[in-house]
């Protein structure tokens, strides 16, 4: 028998507002789970597209972090109404312009996540799966890797997460790090044609990293957010405007360095990154993709991830 | 001991988890939500975290999501400790071997192995050497490639007249700042410290050129520290650390008189009973049976109380603080500006920082 | 994986190396061309730093490769650096 509970898409904005005033609003990203209280902020509307398929729950007895949006002083409210975030008291950031709720808030969720989470090694990469087992997408610059973790998601991959290869040394598996995927400029247009299914929200014009959209994770990615997944393929992709879709294998000390230099903690963590990240370099084979049409990308991937019995000897 | 300092909420889970971690077992994930807020907010995560894991069976039974947060600070830390053990390192090639040179707090800690310094997060080193010897080691220390990090010409002034040490110092790049002391108290403050007294007791650290003080005067030290300073919260930690180091030296009654007679010594007899106090009550310190220090008078002690508990405990973030609480923090900045300046030197002073605060 | 003098740990990928230094905290790769020699110290070594003169024979005697080289010289030096041989 199977347990019915509400989504961000299915609860009235009456009970998402309120909970939302109450601190009584807890969202599961799966490596993470946050408390949030947001009165005033009136961003409603744009999360519960973005987190459409969340489940909506009122009672966490432990969050990961207590987070807290509020606006700024009556005073400039009349000026230039601005938003603040701050988590457990401290406010890291610059206020944004109240318009910009929703980006402050994943910006924020990721710099908390990224500041906190040092249990795990986080590779600065987007992470899918088909079945248990997970490519990881290195985030280098010109990479396109969130507009290929959207494309790979909307094609039926699992989405684990966009921005962080949540990588467990204890275990070897990655773990989710389960948001909304933050699409900017031009990306926006070509994922919204890409597929009927994908579910974006509002476009935040010209914020400091230009125009951004989020695109929901379906619920597929969302059901499957406490599933680990088995890292099975590196890749290091290369957007390139009217390049010939190519694939030039790494040996596995390049896919060792290039994985740690895109970290946000493998400085940080010693010896434990770096028997970490030995393991994946040594288990997995690695490729640098070169793309410019995204179906090229995501087949090219399927295939290889379903490839049987790929290891590096 | 009033007794309001058992309704805040660090007394209900925090403070005994301090003094007893397998307190640990009898908290449900709602306590550990508050408790590690609590803890991170008192930076004693990693301390807790570092004691639960060192008991195998307590670590296993610890909620697994309670556990991540754990570790995490466990990892912090670790490369905090990395980094003060470069610039130890670093220091040392630096300054000429005929200096001595004392590592304080939180170095010597580390540098000793002490049991409570696991999970401490450093974000300075802190030296002492003698007054004689202070321009050269600056200057050693300059010609390396450390640099002073104020810049205002009022500022270096102060830091050189009238305080206990040089301006902090950074090697570019380095995450850690360098306190040079000539002294342990600042020059102008009320209670100061015997440093003849310091320096005839110093204790050589094995295979290595620096030296700590004398157990007693660590003890000292650390409560003239925690009870002259002005940001008294954030302090338990500091009681934490007493507490460790009392545990660890004292033993005998006779070890209690010959503290209270060390700290009669360095003047600061007060000092060593207010942290008598709040260590016994709040981290269930062993306690001799007699205590023969010159007790303050009830309403200082009071007023202390007060303080203490208001200003020291931490406190959910999101709460904001009430009226008191914010009568008690500001009563523990004025009291220690007064204890470190004359009200002449005083004035000037806090009229500087708020120009500089206007202009700003 | 391999310790040297419990300061270094060795991890062998592929055909390269890659080593973290306890004491720095730092990661270096050695390319597969290194990693021969890493594999003559390690043959050498009984636990203990290799003496670089011990090497430099080995290297010149068994492998015919000129120690001399700057190529070589220059990798001499890091693993000089690193603890993995003595002068």
């Amino acid at each position: 028998m199977s347990i019915k509970y509400q989504t961000f898409d299915t609860i009235s904005r009456s009970e998402f507002s309120s909970a939302l005033q109450t601190s009584s609003l807890n969202l599961d990203y799966g490596a993470c789970r946050v408390k949030v209280m947001a009165g005033g902020i009136r961003f409603e509307e744009s999360f519960k597209v973005v987190y459409r398929a969340f489940r909506f729950t009122e009672d966490e007895p432990f969050s990961d972090f207590h987070v807290r949006l509020h606006p700024g002083s009556l005073a400039r409210r009349l000026i230039r109404p601005t938003v603040h975030f701050a988590i457990d008291g401290v406010h890291p950031f610059d206020p944004f312009p109240l318009s910009d709720a929703l980006p402050m808030y994943e910006w924020g969720i990721n710099w908390s996540f990224a500041q906190r989470f040092n249990q795990y090694v986080l590779l600065h990469a987007g992470t899918l799966a088909l079945g248990d087992r997970a490519v990881i997408m290195a985030a280098t610059p010109g990479s396109g890797k969130s507009t290929l973790s959207a494309a790979l998601m909307l094609r039926g991959f699992r989405l684990l997460s966009d921005e962080f290869g949540v990588l467990d040394p204890e275990t070897g598996n990655l773990l989710p790090m389960l948001k909304p995927v933050a699409l900017k400029n031009r990306s926006i247009d070509v994922i919204r044609s890409f597929s009927d299914d994908a579910w974006l929200g509002p476009t935040f014009k010209a914020t400091r990293k230009g125009d951004v959209a989020h695109l929901a994770p379906d619920e597929a990615s969302v059901s499957a957010v406490r599933q680990p997944a088995k890292p099975a393929l590196v890749i290091f992709p290369k957007y390139d405007l009217g390049a010939e879709l190519s694939l030039k294998p790494q040996a596995p000390e390049q896919a060792f360095a290039r994985l740690a230099f895109n970290s946000f903690n493998y400085a940080l963590l010693g010896p434990i990154s770096f028997a970490a990240v030995a393991d994946v370099a040594a288990s997995c084979p690695a490729y640098e993709l070169r793309y410019s049409r995204l179906e090229d990308a995501v087949r090219c991937l399927q295939d290889l991830l379903f490839e049987p019995s790929l290891t590096n000897a | 001991m009033h007794k309001n300092w058992q309704r805040s909420l660090a007394a209900r889970h925090l403070l005994p988890l301090l003094r007893d971690c397998r307190h640990a077992l009898s908290m449900s994930l709602a306590d550990w939500d508050d408790t590690i807020r609590l803890a991170r907010q008192a930076r004693l995560l990693g301390l807790i975290a570092g004691r639960l894991k060192e008991t195998q069976d307590l670590w296993e039974r610890i909620p697994e999501r309670v556990r991540g947060h754990l570790q995490s600070s466990i990892n912090f830390s670790a490369h905090r400790l990395q980094m003060v053990r470069m610039e130890l390192r670093a220091l040392d090639k630096a300054l000429p071997p005929t200096i001595a040179v004392v590592l304080l707090k939180g170095a010597a800690y580390i540098a000793q192995n002490q049991g409570f310094a696991r999970g401490r997060m450093p974000n300075d080193v802190d030296l002492l050497v003698r007054r004689t010897d202070l321009d050269e080691a600056e200057a050693a220390l300059a010609a390396a490639g450390w640099a002073a990090e104020t810049t205002s010409d009022y500022d270096q002034r102060y830091y050189r007249e009238w305080s206990h040490e040089l301006p902090p110092m950074r090697f570019p790049g380095h995450a850690l700042e360098v306190d040079l002391h000539h002294t342990i108290t600042p020059v102008t403050s009320r209670v100061r410290a015997n440093d003849v007294l310091l320096f005839s007791s110093l204790q050589a650290i094995p295979d290595s050129r620096y030296f700590t003080l004398h157990p007693f005067d660590q003890i000292i030290h650390a409560a003239i520290h925690l009870f002259q300073d002005s940001e008294l919260a954030g302090h338990l930690r500091d009681l934490v650390d007493l507490d460790g180091m009392i545990r660890r030296v004292i033993h005998a009654e006779s070890d209690w008189t010959d503290l209270q007679q060390r700290a009669d010594q360095h003047g600061a007899g007060r000092y060593l009973c207010y942290t008598l106090r709040y260590c016994g009550t709040w981290l269930g310190t062993p306690m001799p049976q007699l205590i023969t220090l010159q007790p303050p008078s009830t309403f200082v002690q009071k007023f202390m109380d007060m303080i203490l508990t208001r200003g020291t405990l931490p406190r959910l973030p999101d709460t904001p603080p009430s009226l008191s609480d914010r009568f008690a923090l500001q009563a523990g900045v004025i009291r220690y500006h007064w204890l470190r300046m004359p009200l002449k030197l005083l004035a000037g002073h806090l009229i500087h920082k708020t120009m500089a605060l206007i202009r700003r | 994986m391999i310790r040297t003098e419990n300061r270094l740990i060795l991890r062998r990928l592929g055909d390269a190396m890659v080593i973290f230094d306890s004491e720095s905290w730092e990661s270096h790769l050695l390319p597969p061309s290194a990693t021969i020699i890493a594999d003559i110290i390690a043959e050498l070594s009984d636990d203990a730093p290799v003496s670089s003169t011990v090497l430099k024979q080995v290297l010149r005697n068994d492998y015919e490769l000129d120690p001399n080289s700057s190529a070589i010289t220059d990798f001499l030096g890091m693993l000089r650096e690193i603890g993995m041989l003595n002068e």
